[in-house]
């Protein structure tokens, strides 16, 4: 029990611990590239297959 | 399992609906419109994300009743590859989790509060859900019991007070271009659609499984009625503008003059906005939070929830420069990723588990219920 215990309080000091480096991180450099643009890369074919969809539609 | 909190089916089919519309109401129809146009109101109709997702999550939970998500993974696929799985969806859930976050944050500060800084908003809405999140999934499906009501009134009140100002010739032609830029409308749809897939994480706390099925199928046409509804008044009233607006239904509030008496009901929809918004962030959050605890094998959860509720705000702030940025994301990437961890990633789960399992798909679809 106690064992689990120690896990769970390790667990939520490595998120704490990732939420201030983040938060350091942000404060630093707000311009910081986001998630965002790394699933931009990843999908990179289907977002050019997309945004083709859209201009033709829009003109 | 984690978690050892029962709700009902319905509680189940409530918190998903507002897990899905209130972001999908408020945002969707401006990006749909880009693509479908007058058929903008018959996009929702294309729910092709939720015809596969209902049946896969209910299958899931029929092979596996008892088994929470990252226990069916390793059950499924491995320990490790099971693990590695869990994590990426895990990650996925505090990234889709940021996203909400963010849409509830522009709209707030872009429409009502613009003096306020962001974090602050999204940082007093996530310890709130942070509380509730706390107290299990039996206080979330309470809340969505509670709100539910109020959101369905208030929104209905919306459509029926516009009702004087719509124009039935911004609809027309109807299906002039055929059917399929109604279906590109649909495109972005899919990515909620997708979303009724967080099913596989609340089924196993079902204690009416036998009514999980009637249930999740009405909440999916409710969801697919309301996105028509909503899409077809906003057409009616805004026609080609609607591509212009980023809240393209707050407009519609903003618009209401009934008798010079009834004006300026942008209140009515903040009052839905910040219900549904609270619920939807609340399952996500809920759902990031119970994934994390599992994926690393953890007692108990409750002693995550704050560490992961700093991250989520900092996510919320950190998922997009700006809200041009994450709705180009909505619009673009997002749709792959999410076809992907809501559709695909269920789907092969459970094609890997029948082929492993050959017969134990229709094991409890007696309507059995586990206690």
């Amino acid at each position: 029990m106690k064992k689990r215990m120690t896990r769970e309080r390790i667990a939520a000091l490595v998120l704490t611990l990732a939420g201030v480096a983040l938060a350091a991180a942000l404060a630093y450099n707000p311009r910081m590239p986001g998630p965002s643009r790394m699933v931009d890369w990843m999908f990179r074919p289907a977002v050019v297959m997309i945004e083709q969809l859209s201009a033709k539609r829009s003109g | 399992m984690i978690e050892k909190g029962k709700i009902s089916a319905l509680q189940m089919g409530k918190m998903i609906y507002l897990a899905i519309t209130p972001t999908a109401i408020l945002t969707a129809s401006g990006i749909s419109f880009n693509f479908a146009r007058q058929d903008l109101w018959l996009s929702p109709v294309w729910a092709f994300s939720g015809v596969i997702a209902v049946p896969v999550v209910l299958g899931l939970n029929r092979m596996f009743p008892d088994r929470s998500v990252v226990q069916t993974l390793r059950d499924t696929v491995g320990r490790l590859p099971g693990w590695v799985i869990g994590g990426a969806l895990w990650l996925y859930y505090l990234y889709i989790s940021g996203i909400v976050l963010r849409e509830y944050g522009e709209f707030v500060v872009g429409a009502f509060l613009s003096d306020t800084p962001l974090i602050v908003v999204l940082g007093s809405l996530v310890l709130v859900c942070a509380l509730a999140v706390r107290g299990g999934v039996e206080i979330v499906g309470r809340f969505a019991d509670l709100f539910l009501p109020a959101f369905l009134l208030l929104f209905l009140l919306i459509v029926l007070l516009i009702i004087p100002d719509l124009h039935i010739t911004y609809m027309m032609p109807i299906l002039g271009d055929g059917i399929l830029p109604s279906m590109k409308g649909s495109l972005v749809l899919q990515i909620w659609f997708g979303e009724l897939s967080i099913a596989w994480f609340f089924l196993p706390h079902v204690s009416d499984r036998e009514n999980a099925k009637k249930s999740l199928w009405i909440t999916f046409g409710a969801i697919i009625l309301t996105l028509v509804l909503s899409n077809l008044v906003t057409l009616l009233l805004l026609g080609e503008l609607t591509g212009g607006y980023s809240f393209p239904f707050l407009i519609l509030a903003r618009y209401i003059d009934l008798a010079e008496f009834f004006a300026h009901l942008e209140a009515l929809f903040m009052a839905i906005w910040v219900l549904g918004a609270f619920v939807k962030i609340c399952v996500f959050f809920y759902i990031t939070v119970i994934g994390a605890a599992e994926w690393m094998n953890l007692a108990d959860y409750r002693p995550i929830v704050f560490p992961v509720a700093l991250l989520l705000t900092l996510f919320g702030v950190w998922v997009a420069a700006n809200y041009q940025e994450m709705t180009h994301t909505i619009s673009t990437s997002l749709i792959p990723l999410s076809f992907t961890m809501f559709i695909v990633l269920p789907a092969l789960i459970y094609a890997i588990a029948r082929i492993r399992r050959p017969g134990s798909g229709n094991r409890y679809s007696s309507g059995r219920t586990r206690k």
